[in-house]
């Protein structure tokens, strides 16, 4: 074995790199090993980064020390909160990005980062010693031992490019793919399944009419997604417009009677596409009575002349992709610099993993990323902190992996999903896919998750510290706000009725911050003018969003208790925990379906073994039953 | 071991049992679940002239024999493939004479063949792992099995046949569109509008009222049977008349009066509803110690009775007694004038004036000997117990009852929420609450069918 790593991490896309930052954070000696150094942190598609769900995943990257929210922060060109105009537990930090310089700030991050060397190679295989991994072995015959290895493809893994009626092997436009490595997976008894994706076409700047378009501008008060970048300059650079134009009747008709050109519907491709971004094609073939659809025009940096076409992937000919552009407002003299394409790449179905992110099939490997059919940069990087962490904690024998529940993250609901539930196309994270939404706002993303990013030594106490900090100012200024009360006396209410406030009954401050027609940042003066000295300094450091939050936090309480109700009740029946060897086929009454599911899935409790598709509540009730019978046994 | 023999740890053995209960009857149904091939390969042992290509659901005359092979009975089997039977299995059905001796014969060959005897609802409960039945269908059979009268078992049926199951399904339907709506607008802010959102408010409010009417319809099952006592002095008819409404001589009737000691107790049924009918000692100042206890106990089942039947000799009128008894009676009292037969034709009913107007309305006249009032009794009876079943009304159990007003209320308070014009997070995290109340229902999660539901409905991602 040549060298001998705690972690080797296959991949450098927002999975591997993060994924190799975490098992670093952890003091893994870690190697990051990619095809070609130079496209570390790639976006490989739009150049954004969050957006609804998105957004709170950058979030609780951040909290777990990751680096996402940060490069993002130093290197986006425009910032925009998605649902703005609703509660925070649904809106989504977004920004736009000049995607040379994120991936540049990516790289400087990972090779200045401790106990972080990356190599140059394509994985193609694993060594194994004694049912564990001993090691990654590359396509040019060399080996590297390590004890954990997390392998993040992305769509390089038997990756499969379309251009119309075109196809080539590639990972990326023109990267060559990852050829060997179905097979080695294949072999270790994992399933393996196909998907397909989709980018849209890029255009040049100077060939588009923007005047004939919308903007689309950014917030004028950006907010940054990183805790660390207080201390920055921020935004730390130009900020630009977007542009939005809408496709029409004429493209419409153009798309429909193309469609035996498109390799989505002549069957050339035969991998799923994710429904929650349809190609062009869909959208016509789908929702026929729609006149127009959105595109967005967004810029890919600020020193390139390249504009992403957001709303506008397929798989046409790009001849026929050409005369499509065109169609469009303001694209009618567009310069295509690259057409749209589509990806088929090999998906590890990923109920074949623990909620940690192991295969059961060859403990040591973890899996993260599109390999287990995920779609999204955000997705990928939150997947990659879980699988960097654990398999540090396996490769130096730390203990318990790190395990984050439903209630406690978007990444938790993710990794349950993943495991659990199983796929039929790419996945992408929703807020609706979270039961307990009104507890993962962004805004609360530390509040959830600093202790335990502390005691798994992903952020240091030290930098821990001014966020525990700004969480007991949060918590002193909701007590004091509680504890004001507020007469309705002439004085009072001429002060109020200036700033446009009526206030009829007694009430305390956090009465008033709860009316749903008042808005936390109009109330600040008088916060401030009715608190006491000592909360008085503690409101003052509260920036916009931490406000903001005191604010939706009262407004929520009525709802949270309810869902922290639920949230307790759920642990209780769900959280019992199945024990890896159970065996399913002694369950009386179980359907032979059912048996198999399980024993596909594993569930590690009974909550997810009730949310295994095939599993009927009946199937959990006698599971339940089983495993009480057993508990009994055990006590006697 | 039988080759025929499966595992029972795994499931797949096949399971016998008598359908109907034990005893002498017309006729009696042995049936057989299991996996295909193996539950007919069993069946065919026992009726050897079935053949194994029998067509499902024709019914065949048979020879029915014993685990020696000799004839038992002539009979009918019918075979039911999977997964189109009650459990989702393959299934035969034997149909015998009802002989204690062939049913026996039958079961016992059956197990030579390798069958098991099947537990206590073990035929459900492989329809519930199948997924024949959803959770309140099985509740549903397990209520029909139970029903006590034809009301009962008639809402009973409704519930194996899904009539609350559609109704819940229904809603849940409805709230899900409701939902994806705002869903729709939560997840994707740039493609779906709002005007969708908006008019999910209305919709849940909508089925909100719906609900909350199923919920005030439903009658739980299970629920305790009403108990009604007949009370009255000594020898004023109470036995005679207990008889003439349990139709046929339960209780001994005797000129003498004090002859009832113990309370007796009877089921009947009354507007299709079966209520426990309680006859009881005279009240009176008893000397003897065995009749005094009588007294007490009928006294303490007149305070616990849902309703009492307070009967009066006609001939002699209420006495100063009688209003003492009265008065202390807490439920509700149906006064009735016994021995109707015994007045004198004309002037009718003259008695009647020693009685109070209150007393009076509340009075009903009847003779056990010739029915005259009996029917006017037993609808006082149903009106005051409120037996008298609603249009449309389901059977449900307590859980359900509780589940639906559940549902109902947090449907209503996100309509008001979306009403308000309040975030549609808030909204939504109620109406899930209900949809969770109503999976209860029925057993059912609801992310993945919402996330379907916005996708189909919606065009949306960039």
């Amino acid at each position: 074995m040549n060298g001998r790593w705690d972690v080797v991490v296959v991949g450098g896309g927002h999975a591997g790199v993060e994924a190799a930052l975490a098992a670093a954070r952890l003091g893994a000696a870690t190697l990051l090993v990619t095809g070609d150094p130079s496209t570390i942190g790639r976006m490989s598609c739009n150049p954004a980064i969050g957006g609804l769900a998105k957004g709170q995943v950058v979030r609780e990257v951040d909290a777990l020390g990751g680096a996402m929210g940060l490069v993002a922060d130093r290197t986006a060109i425009q910032f925009k909160v998605l649902n703005a105009s609703r509660g925070p537990a649904v809106r989504g930090l977004r920004c736009q990005s000049d995607k040379a310089l994120y991936a540049r700030e990516l790289r400087r991050v990972v090779s200045s980062a401790p106990r972080v060397t990356v190599a140059a190679g394509t994985a193609a295989g694993f060594a194994v010693d004694g049912g564990r991994l001993a090691g990654i072995v590359l396509e040019d015959g060399t080996a590297l031992g390590c004890r954990a290895a997390v392998v993040t493809t992305g769509t390089f893994l038997s990756g499969l490019v379309h251009v119309g009626e075109s196809r080539r092997e590639a990972g990326r436009w023109n990267e060559p793919p990852a050829k060997s490595l179905s097979a080695a997976l294949a072999a270790l008894g994992l399933r393996l399944g196909r998907m397909k994706t989709g980018t849209p076409p890029r255009v040049a700047a100077g060939s588009v009419d923007v005047g004939r378009m919308q903007r689309a501008p950014g917030d004028e008060r950006p907010v940054p997604f990183s805790f660390r970048s207080r201390g920055e300059r921020f935004p730390a650079q130009p900020q630009v417009d977007c542009w939005l134009t809408h496709t029409g009747e004429k493209v419409h008709d153009l798309v429909r009677e193309s469609l035996p050109l498109s390799p989505l519907y002549s069957g050339r491709i035969t991998g799923r596409g994710p429904r929650y971004c349809p190609s062009i094609e869909d959208k016509v073939v789908r929702f026929p009575e729609k006149t127009r659809h959105q595109i967005f025009v967004e810029p890919e940096g600020l020193a390139t002349d390249w504009l992403y076409l957001n709303g506008l992937s397929m798989s046409l000919p790009p001849a026929t992709q050409e005369r499509i552009v065109r169609l469009i407002l303001g694209l009618e003299r567009a310069e295509v610099l690259r057409p749209a394409y589509a990806v088929e790449y090999d998906v590890v179905f990923p109920e074949q993993l623990d909620v940690s992110l192991e295969t059961r099939a060859l403990p040591g490997l973890f899996l993260a990323g599109q390999i287990n059919g995920t779609s999204g940069y955000e997705e990928a990087a939150g997947q990659g902190v879980v699988a960097g962490t654990n398999a540090a904690r396996a490769a130096k024998d730390l203990g318990e992996p790190l395990v984050l529940r439903r209630d406690e993250a978007y990444i938790g609901v993710m990794l349950d999903d993943l495991v659990t539930l199983g796929l039929d196309e790419p996945y992408r994270l929703l807020t609706s896919r979270a039961e307990h939404r009104l507890l993962l706002g962004a805004d609360s993303a530390y509040a959830r998750l600093t202790e335990k990013a502390v005691a798994f030594s992903l952020v240091t106490a030290e930098a821990a510290a001014p966020i525990l900090e700004a969480e007991a100012r949060h918590a002193r200024v909701a007590t004091a706000l509680e504890a004001s009360r507020v007469t309705p006396d002439r004085t009072t209410r001429e002060r109020l009725a200036a700033d446009g406030i009526d206030v009829v009954e007694e009430t305390t401050l956090a009465g008033l911050l709860r009316r749903p027609d008042l808005d936390a940042a109009s109330l600040r003066a008088f916060l401030a003018e009715t608190l006491d000295e000592e909360a008085r300094v503690d409101l003052a450091a509260l920036d916009a969003e931490a406000l903001g939050r005191v604010a939706s936090e009262l407004r929520y309480a009525g709802f949270l208790p309810r869902e922290r109700q639920t949230v307790a009740r759920l642990k209780r029946a769900g959280g019992r925990r199945i024990p890896r060897d159970f065996v399913y086929r002694g369950v009386p009454g179980l359907s032979l379906e059912a048996i198999e599911k399980l024993e596909r899935h594993r569930p590690g409790t009974l909550g997810q073994a009730a949310r295994i598709p095939g599993v009927t509540p009946a199937a959990a009730a006698l599971l339940l039953a089983r495993l009480l019978v057993k508990d009994r046994g055990a006590a006697a | 071991m039988s080759p025929l023999a499966g595992d029972r740890e795994r499931g797949d053995d096949v399971l016998v049992a008598p359908a109907t209960p034990p005893g002498v009857s017309a006729l009696a149904v042995v049936r057989l679940t299991g996996p295909a091939g193996r539950t007919l390969a069993v069946a065919r042992l026992l009726a050897p002239d079935f053949p194994a290509d029998a067509e499902p659901r024709r019914a065949r005359l048979v020879r029915l024999v014993d685990a020696e092979g000799r004839a038992l009975d002539r009979g009918v089997a019918l075979l039911w493939a999977a997964p189109h039977s009650p459990t989702g299995e393959e299934v035969v059905e034997l149909l015998c004479h009802g002989s204690p001796g062939v049913v026996r014969g039958l079961v016992d060959a059956a197990r030579a063949a390798g069958a098991r005897p099947a537990e206590r609802g073990e035929f459900t409960r492989r329809a519930l792992a199948n997924g024949k039945l959803d959770l309140a269908e099985a509740e549903g059979l397990a209520a029909l099995a139970r029903a006590e009268s034809r009301g009962a078992a008639r809402r009973a049926l409704g519930l194996v046949e899904g009539a609350l199951s559609r109704r819940v399904y229904d809603a849940r339907e409805r709230t899900l569109d409701a939902l994806a709506a705002l869903e729709g607008v939560l997840d994707f802010a740039e493609d779906v509008e709002s005007e969708e959102a908006r008019r999910a408010g209305e919709e849940l409010a909508a089925v909100a009222a719906e609900l909350a009417a199923v919920a005030a319809s439903s009658r739980a099952a299970g629920e305790r049977r009403p108990v009604v006592a007949i009370l009255g002095r000594p020898n004023a008819g109470k036995s005679t008349l207990f008889n003439a409404l349990v139709g046929r001589d339960r209780a001994i009737v005797t000129a003498t009066p004090g002859t009832t000691r113990d309370a007796i107790s009877e089921a009947v049924e009354i507007a299709g509803e079966s209520v426990t009918l309680l006859d009881t000692a005279g009240l009176r100042d008893a000397a003897e110690e065995v009749e005094r206890i009588g007294v007490d106990v009928a006294t303490r089942a007149g305070e616990n009775a849902d309703l009492v039947l307070y009967v009066v000799d006609a001939q002699i009128g209420m006495s100063e007694e009688d209003e003492g008894f009265l008065g202390r009676g807490r439920g509700e009292t149906v006064v009735v004038l016994a021995k109707a037969d015994l007045l004198p034709p004309s002037p009718p009913l003259t008695f009647e004036e020693n009685l109070s107007s209150d007393v009076r309305r509340r009075a009903v006249v009847v003779s056990a000997k010739t029915g005259l009032g009996l029917d006017t009794l037993r609808a006082a009876i149903a009106a005051r117990l409120g037996l008298v079943e609603a249009e449309g009304e389901l059977l449900v159990l307590a859980r359900h009852k509780e589940a639906l007003e559940t549902a109902a209320a947090l449907l209503a308070e996100s309509a008001a929420l979306a009403a308000d014009g309040r975030d549609a997070e808030l909204v939504a995290a109620r109406s899930r609450e209900a949809l969770v109340a109503l999976g209860a229902i029925t057993g059912e999660t609801a992310t993945e069918d919402l996330l379907d539901r916005v996708f189909s409905a919606f065009c949306v991602g960039k």
